[in-house]
């Protein structure tokens, strides 16, 4: 997680997101949150970087979502980058995927 | 990392109820197929096959079975495909079906009992329905002979809902694969008609986060012209009725035909919710759905435990309000008379509640029947009579097996082959008749059928060769009844159905071991009739109070035969034991105060009662000093609070407060053998 450019600031996410990691996922997620929190000035948009993203289940796929909305909560723009093809597939199956990434997580 | 995993408690829970969906499933597709005979199932019936297969992969994939879902997923294809009939139905289909019902059961055993899989023939059958889907699903030009030709598929329209799932916050610790569920939903959508939206309930701040608890709840939209319940059906497992709302989005049609379109523009979307609850368009009669709930037997084994408990009670206090003017409190023994019929009242409710129909054991015998009858080259028709009589869940696991074991026997033995038959004059079709009624406070079960009867001489016979005392003079019903000593077969061929010798001895003593009777009855050339007399409950015991010293036993009334107060000159010692005569039967006389150590009690038969019981096979003279009442007892465990007190089958809580044991008559009589055996070594 490093301040990158002065308005963007990037979260690398790497790992299993399943549930049988969900502690060590809030883990990453608040460690993330906290350096985000600190970074000055407040970035304007918020990175979330999946590269290191092996696997997503339904809870990991909810934990990313709370921390989009979280970003919104605090005025930024979250974006999601590099997002593995299966990572994708499956948040866009769940309903995860906002319209920004496009998949088929579009408004029902 | 420390991984965590879901409550493996939670997982079995919900494992254990697909377990049960599952068996149920695999019950009902079973009695269809099996009862179509050479029909074609009608539409109704290939939806319910489809349906339980459809039902089964679903709950496989939420649960991770993801082995199941091979064989039902090929299974599922086929029955689709026929169903809109697509494909022609063949009759040899049924027992590929059955075949496939049978691999399915035996992975489910896998998965449940730890039983072992035939991997080969699973792979075996799913190849046989793959091999079918692709031969039937190819070009054809006419229909070969025999085949029912395909009709026009009916026009399913489909139909645009909108589904919302709020699932309970701990889906995700239950090991719900939600993401097989959805992809489930989207299976059964028009294509590019399905849309999913996950939608937050709360943003709580990532401090003190349960990350496992789930927040989310997920709106659908889809096209299907498969209907509303296929869409419950996919959330079965995974989704209480409140947690579901499908809507059915009326002004949305894709391309309704004018008859539809103007059938959908009338009603409004109507939720599930509001058609249980019967103020929408379109609502259910309030006694369509299905109102059941599934409750642990062992809870409500404690409820039976406690109603007896509260029975206890109450018999305490009517005998001492006995003692009472009835004058001066008339009121409070009006008010104990009103809680005795309340708490017998209470006592019956809770009793139904392990009652089963016994369609749930008599449900595997269509199968059974059709299977052997072809074994054996018999044509056989079963009727099932009764189903729905109810009995005690724990005598329903029990009474499963005697009564395989006499389908087995009246197949074998008593139907003949339709040559024969013919040459008697009788139909080529037999009859096989499995019935059940319920008479007073006992269940009667009878199988019957219309065969050939019983051989007298070659009973009798039989009986000679296998050196047991037997005269000419004999009734009929005596003669039956040597069919149930051990070893007792007229078989002249030994089977790998029945014949082998163990069998009726084994079925009685199941029966008898379930305080039940036994009885057959037979005539020449027109068949035989086996029935068995079960209690309606094993948490409740007719039994006889007697006395012996300053204590009390309980004696079950399905033993006794009767009682009597024997002269001196009927009781005699034969090889160093003590017997009654009993118009010409000498009876062992088993001395309750001797093998219970009581003190003080009577020890002259001739002063005292001795009680004729059967115990299996033999009959034997129970000495005690009094019979005192007849009643109905409560069993309690000994062995749950105390231990096994030898000898006895349980106990119960009299009026008095005073604590019976139910007497055990099989071990009384090894106890008796032991102490006999004892004392002569000892000499």
């Amino acid at each position: 997680m490093s301040p990158e450019k002065e308005h963007l600031f990037t979260l690398h996410l790497e790992g299993e997101w399943r549930i049988e990691q969900a502690p060590d996922l809030l883990q990453q997620v608040a460690g993330g949150w906290s350096a985000l929190l600190k970074a000055a000035p407040p970035p304007a948009c918020v990175e979330i970087d999946l590269a290191k993203v092996r696997e997503i289940d339904a809870c990991g796929g909810q934990l990313l979502a709370l921390l989009q909305e979280q970003v919104r909560l605090r005025g930024m723009t979250p974006r999601l980058s590099a997002v593995p093809p299966t990572v994708r597939e499956r948040l866009a199956l769940l309903g995860y995927l906002d319209g920004e990434t496009g998949g088929e997580g579009g408004e029902p | 990392m420390s991984a965590k995993e879901p409550d493996s408690n939670d997982l079995s829970r919900f494992n254990q109820a697909f377990f049960e969906e599952c068996a149920e499933h695999l019950a009902e597709m079973e009695r269809i197929l099996v009862s179509l005979g050479d029909r074609e199932p009608d539409r109704d019936q290939w939806d319910a096959v489809f349906r339980a297969a459809h039902s089964i992969k679903g709950g496989a994939g939420i649960f991770g079975f993801d082995d199941m879902t091979v064989v039902t997923h090929a299974l599922e294809s086929l029955l689709d495909l026929l169903r809109n009939r697509e494909i022609p139905y063949r009759t040899s289909m049924v027992d590929l079906f059955l075949e496939a019902g049978d691999a399915i059961s035996m992975q489910l055993a896998g998965h449940r009992d730890g039983k072992a899989v035939d991997r080969q023939a699973v792979e075996a059958v799913t190849a046989k329905l793959e091999q079918a889907l692709l031969r039937e699903s190819s070009p054809r030009e006419l229909p070969a002979a025999g085949v029912t030709a395909p009709a026009p598929p009916p026009s399913l329209q489909p139909i645009p809902y909108r589904v919302i799932f709020s699932p309970p916050a701990d889906l995700f610790a239950r090991g719900v694969r939600i993401e097989g569920l959805i992809e489930e939903l989207s299976e059964l959508a028009e294509p590019g008609s399905f849309r999913c939206r996950a939608e937050l309930t709360g943003i709580p701040p990532f401090d003190g986060l349960d990350p496992e608890r789930c927040l989310t709840r997920w709106h659908f939209t889809l096209t299907t012209p498969a209907g509303e319940d296929a869409i419950h059906d996919v959330f079965m497992f995974a989704a209480e009725e409140h947690e579901l709302e499908v809507i059915r989005l009326a002004g949305e049609e894709v391309s309704p035909s004018p008859a539809i379109a103007a059938a959908l523009a009338a009603p409004p979307p109507v939720t599930t919710a509001a058609r249980e609850r019967g103020d929408g368009p379109g609502a259910r009669p309030a006694a369509e759905p299905d109102n059941s709930i599934r409750v642990k037997t062992g809870k409500v084994d404690q409820l039976i435990n406690q109603v007896g408990e509260l029975l206890i009670t109450q018999s305490m206090l009517s005998q001492m309000s006995a003692t009472l003017d009835p004058v001066l409190h008339e009121r409070l023994l009006a008010c104990v008379l009103q809680l005795e019929r309340n708490a017998r009242d209470l006592q019956g409710s809770v009793i139904s509640m392990r009652l089963v129909p016994i369609s749930t054991v008599f449900n595997r015998f269509p199968r059974m029947v059709r299977e052997i009858a072809a074994k054996l080259g018999k044509n056989v028709e079963l009727k099932l009579v009764g189903e729905g009589t109810e009995l005690d869940r724990g005598l329903i696991e029990k009474i499963a097996d005697p009564l395989s074991h006499l389908v087995r026997n009246a197949l074998d033995h008593g139907m003949e082959s339709p040559e024969e038959r013919a040459a008697a004059g009788k139909p080529a079709t037999g009859t096989l008749t499995l019935a059940a009624s319920q008479v007073g406070g006992r269940i009667l079960i009878q199988v019957s059928e219309d065969g050939r009867g019983l051989d007298r001489e070659r009973i009798l016979a039989k009986a000679a060769q296998s050196g047991i005392p037997v005269s000419e003079t004999l009734t009929d019903e005596e003669v039956c009844q040597l069919i149930f000593l051990p070893g007792f077969s007229t078989a002249a061929q030994v089977t790998d159905l029945s014949g082998r010798g163990v069998g009726m001895d084994v079925v009685q003593r199941n029966v008898l071991a379930l305080g039940g009777r036994i009885q057959l009855s037979s005539e020449p050339g027109k068949g035989t009739s086996v029935t068995i007399s079960l209690p309606l409950t094993l948490a409740i015991v007719d039994g006889l109070s007697v006395s012996v010293g300053e204590e009390r036993f309980i004696v079950p009334v399905s033993v006794m035969i009767e009682s009597l107060q024997p002269s001196p000159d009927q009781l005699k010692m034969v090889n160093g034991r003590e017997v009654v005569r009993v118009r010409g039967d000498y009876l062992p006389i088993l001395r309750l105060h001797q093998l219970f150590a009581i003190d003080g009690a009577v020890e002259r038969p001739e002063r005292g009662i001795l009680m004729l019981v059967a115990v299996e096979t033999e009959r034997v003279a129970l000495l005690v000093d009094a019979l005192v009442d007849e009643l109905q007892v409560v069993v309690k465990s000994v062995e749950a609070n105390f231990r096994h007190v030898e000898g006895s089958a349980g106990a119960t809580i009299l009026g008095d407060g005073k604590v019976a044991l139910i007497l055990d008559l099989s071990e009384l009589v090894l106890m008796q053998r032991r102490s006999i055996a004892e004392a002569a070594q000892a000499a």
